[in-house]
This record gives C-alpha cells, structure tokens and sequence, in this order.
C-alpha cells in the first residue's frame, strides 16, 4: 500500500511491493490526485520496492517533467531497482539515491 | 507506431531496464507464448510474405515459418540465459548471463516473416527488447508478424514496448537507428551494403556475408541421391536461402550419370547462346551482383524473361562453365534456380574449381559434398573457407540447421573474418548474452614458490626457466 505525506509543499510518497505495468496505472492516478498546485518538491521513497516497469519510469520521467528537476528525487533505492535505472539511462537526470 | 526514433529507442531503453529483473521462468514463459503464436499463423503469415514480395513459394514459407519458431524454439527452450548459467568448483569460474539490450534487427525481403520471427524469439529469451526494420519490399508481413509476437508476449507478462516495428523506413531512419548510442547489437541480415553500413555505424554487429555454394558430387557419392538432395535445396523457395547451391562440381568419369540424373529431375542445360541470354538477365552488369528482378522466380519465369525456349515443367536452369569470375556471370551467387555446372578431369581440379567458387563472393558462408569418402571429405573440407561444410545434405536446409543435421537452427549465418564477420557460428539466442565471469582464488601453488626474479635474468632462455620451475617443488 503506498503512503503519502505533505509536509508543506514537499510530497513525500513511501511506495511498496512491486510497481508492474498494472500497479502503475494505479499508481498514476494517486500521484495526479496528490500533486496539487500547493506542491513545489515530490520525493518517492523505494525502500520497499523490489520491482519497477517501465510504465513506472514513464511515471518518473513525466512527474520530473511537471515538477522540475531540482525539486524531484528517488531515495533508499535497492541495488536491484537501481540498476534498473542506470539501465534506462535515467540516473543522469535524476537524481537517484 | 511511430517512427520518431528518439520516441523508438527511449522505448526499448525502458523495456531493456524492465526486462532485466525478469527470472528464467518468466522470461522462458513469453519465449513459448512467442513460439505458439507465430507458430499458429506460419500459414497465413508465409502468404502474405508471398504475396507481398512475389518472391518465392507459400508452401515454402510455410516450413521456412516452422524452422524459425517451433525448430527455433526447441533449439533454445532448455538455455538458460538468466542469472548463474554455469558454475565451475574446480576452476573457481561462476558465469553469470546479463542482457545486451535494445537490438535492432534488418529484415530481408527473401526470408521475411521468418526472419522476424527467428529474431524475436532469440532476443526475448536473452531478455532484450528488439527493434524490427523490414526490407521496403516487405513491411506489411513483418509488421504482423512482429505484431502479432508482440501480443502473444505482452501477454505472457513481457515488457511495454519489448518488440517494436517500422512501419515506413527510409535510409536516412535505418542509419540513425544504427548509430544511436542506446542501441546495443544489430543483427544484419541483408544485403552486402546494408551490413556493412551496420558494421560501420559504430554499434556491435552480428552480421552476415554472401554466399556463393560450391557442391562437389565426389565420384564414390549416390548420384540419384545427391542430385534429388540438390533439387529438394536449390528448388525450396525458388533458391532464396543464401546457403543454396550454386555451382554443382563433377569429375568427368560420372559426369554423364549426373547429367542423366539433372534431366531426368528437369533441369534444363543451356547452350552458349542461352547462357548469354540469361547473364543479362541474371546479372547486372554493372555490378556483376544478381539482378533482383529473378530472385526467387521459377525458372521457367527467368527462362521466358531470358527469352529462353524452356519446357514450362523445367525445375532449374543449368548453364555449363568452363572457368569462375565476372566473365563468367552466372558462376556468381544467384538466389533463384539457377545453377552453374563444371565438369573436370581430376579429384584436384575439382577441389580447385570449388576454391574458386568458394572465394568468388561467397568467402566464410557455407560449402557442400556428396560423397562417402571420408577422407576426401575431410580434404575438401579443410581447402574450402566456409563456416558451413554441408555433407550429403541438402545445403540450404543443412545450413540453416535443425532439419538434417545438429546445427543451431538460425537465419543469421556467421561467415567468420572472410566475410567480415566476427563469427562462423550460426547465431542464435547464446549470441545475445552478456557472460560475466566471477572469478575466485585458485592459487597454482608451484607459481607462487617460484623464485620470480629468474624473468629478470635476460640470459636465461624459456627451457632453462621451465627447467628451474619444474625443479620448483
């Protein structure tokens, strides 16, 4: 089940599980819902997280498109999703930890 | 589907990443829902290669269809290409198998449906995402038959976007694609321009070289076999497989049995005047590569188109040589059912005869014998520069695989350095691995003792060193 906390304007999203093509959409539709206008940061929390689609990195590449680059970031990351990342050659222009 | 090509390779860049946490199991399950799907449409997708191209026979295609999916399949079922594929206690050596990813994959308009396929199937069971770019002359067949793949896998649980297709290819496109700093691999079936254009774009290829098939009917061989075995061959699809025969060889003392026997099968044989009117239709002159006007036509259609008064029944048209090279057109590669014919004195002149063939533009590819000599076959084998030695076997389906022999199954056959490949193998889903190797200590204990200063010493000569390192212990 994935979390959501506003702190402000920051948008923290705790996500868990496996994030395949039919979770994303799911997925999708909650991250429209809580970015708001009030939302200046969004940060995706992948501590729980053992498998990303790549309709979840279409989601990532479309939300640092909306929010900007500066005020988008991946935390915890697990070595397996983050070589996922360097895969999809998104890590240059995201800032994934 | 589009063909803006930063959308196509930021595509398959996603699905390569997707695809890499995929397990064996997983991975072999899209494998067998790609197999039954093309499988089950090998009769409707080998009529519309057919009609689209208007080259060779449907029925062929058919079976063409069949080797690329369920023969494809069956060769590569059991690999594994996931994770650990090998683990050695002994040396300490752990192989470890990583996906290239994305691939692009050039279509020819001769094999197209199974080319597709057969190229599909060994990506997805690497777990790379392809790319399909068809030949001009056939992209509604490939475009099904991609999309069609493309559904049974996503299905089965693939990736998003794990095969894509184009659907209108310009020069300019299939160059960019090639050069494009995602792309991992090309697999480069076709034409000698386009493969080479691949191996020139800077991204690893697997590609191909031409062939041009010596067969040497050795004097001890079955002659009612071997000439059957060479119609079944060069006949399949109008001769399109690039391992077809191209020049049968005979030593004069049975030359009037095979020609008994080519009759007897309709062969045609040509006079003077007929070869020179079939060089300029077979041949352009130019470039003194087939004309693709006749390729894949039955021979009684190049015959007419030759102006050629052949029997409307006539099966391959056999045109008597006395030497090789551009003065002798037809003795270069012609994929349709055309044969050049040598009739020679001695074992040696034979050999030599096929050495010429062999080096006349088919460098590396694919050679055949008939003949229950073992070491006459060995012989030939070993003065013959060919990636494929086809023995009393028909040579397009010998060297494709999995029909008469134990070859891997393939559509895309190495032709090793002679034909400016980087092998001989016919490629297939084991080619498409990255092989990492963990490996652990395994200390060679007499190394270790011995006095490594001894190298040091300019005047001592590698016998006396192996000496003092024998004497180690």
């Amino acid at each position: 089940m994935n979390k959501y906390k506003k702190n402000n304007n920051l948008l923290n999203c705790v996500l868990t599980g496996r994030i395949d093509t039919l979770n994303s959409s799911a997925f999708e539709k909650e991250i429209d819902e809580n970015i708001k206008e009030d939302i200046t940061s969004v940060v995706f929390d992948l501590q729980e997280v053992d498998y990303i689609s790549s309709a979840f990195l279409r989601i990532v590449i479309k939300t640092v498109k909306a929010i900007g680059k500066d005020n988008f970031s991946i935390i915890n990351v697990q070595p397996s999703v983050m070589k996922v990342f360097k895969i999809a050659n998104l890590s240059e222009i995201i800032d994934v930890k | 589907m589009t063909e803006n090509i930063d959308q196509i390779m930021q595509n398959a860049t996603l699905a390569a990443a997707e695809y890499t946490q995929f397990t064996q199991e997983q991975t072999d399950k899209i494998v067998k829902s790609v197999f039954e799907a093309a499988f089950n449409n090998r009769v409707m997708l080998a009529k519309m290669a057919q009609n689209e191209t208007s080259i060779g026979i449907w029925e062929h295609k058919v079976l063409k269809n069949v080797v690329a999916s369920q023969l494809v399949y069956e060769d590569i079922r059991n690999l594994k290409t996931v994770g650990i594929i090998n683990e050695d206690e002994e040396t300490g050596i752990v192989e470890i198998a990583q996906p290239m990813g994305p691939i692009l994959a050039i279509i020819p308009v001769t094999n197209p449906t199974s080319t597709v396929i057969f190229k599909i199937l060994i990506s997805l069971k690497a777990r790379n995402p392809i790319i399909i770019c068809p030949s001009k002359k056939a992209i509604n067949c490939c475009s099904e038959t991609a999309r069609i793949c493309y559904e049974a896998a996503i299905n089965a649980g693939a990736p998003q976007d794990c095969i894509q297709w184009l659907t209108s290819v310009t020069r300019e496109q299939t160059q960019e694609l090639m050069a494009h700093k995602g792309l991992a691999l090309i697999l480069a079936t076709g034409g000698s321009g386009l493969v080479k254009s691949a191996y020139s774009s800077g991204t690893p290829t697997l590609g191909v070289g031409a062939g041009n098939v010596p067969v040497f009917i050795e004097k001890s061989a079955d002659i009612p076999f071997a000439v059957e075995q060479i119609f079944f061959s060069k006949t399949f699809d109008n001769g399109t497989i690039c391992a077809s025969e191209q020049a049968i060889v005979v030593e004069k003392e049975i030359a009037d049995d095979v020609v008994e026997e080519f009759k007897k099968c309709k062969a045609y044989f040509l006079n003077h005047d007929e070869i020179n009117l079939l060089n300029k239709v077979a041949i352009d002159e130019t470039s003194h590569l087939m004309s693709p006007g006749i390729v894949g036509r039955s021979a009684f259609y190049i015959a007419q188109k030759a102006g050629i008064n052949a029997p409307e029944d006539v099966r391959i048209l056999v045109a008597p040589m006395k030497s090789v090279g551009t003065e002798f057109p037809l003795s270069s590669e012609i994929l349709a059912p055309i044969l050049a014919f040598y009739v020679v004195d001695t074992f040696e002149k034979a050999i030599n005869i096929c050495i010429n063939l062999n080096y006349h533009g088919g460098v590396g590819h694919s050679a055949s014998i008939f003949s229950n000599n073992d070491e006459k076959i060995k012989y030939f084998a070993i003065h013959m520069n060919a990636g494929r030695i086809c023995v009393n076997i028909p040579s397009s389906h010998g060297a494709v695989g999995g029909m008469f022999n134990k070859l891997s199954p393939s559509f895309t056959l190495g032709c090793g350095t002679g034909g400016k490949n980087i092998t001989t193998d016919n490629v297939t889903a084991k080619h498409l691995i990255n092989i990492q190797r963990i490996s652990r200590r395994r200390p060679n204990e007499r190394f270790m003792r011995f006095d490594l200063s001894c190298y040091l010493d300019e005047n001592l000569k590698a016998d006396e060193i192996n000496e003092l390192y024998n004497k180690n212990f």
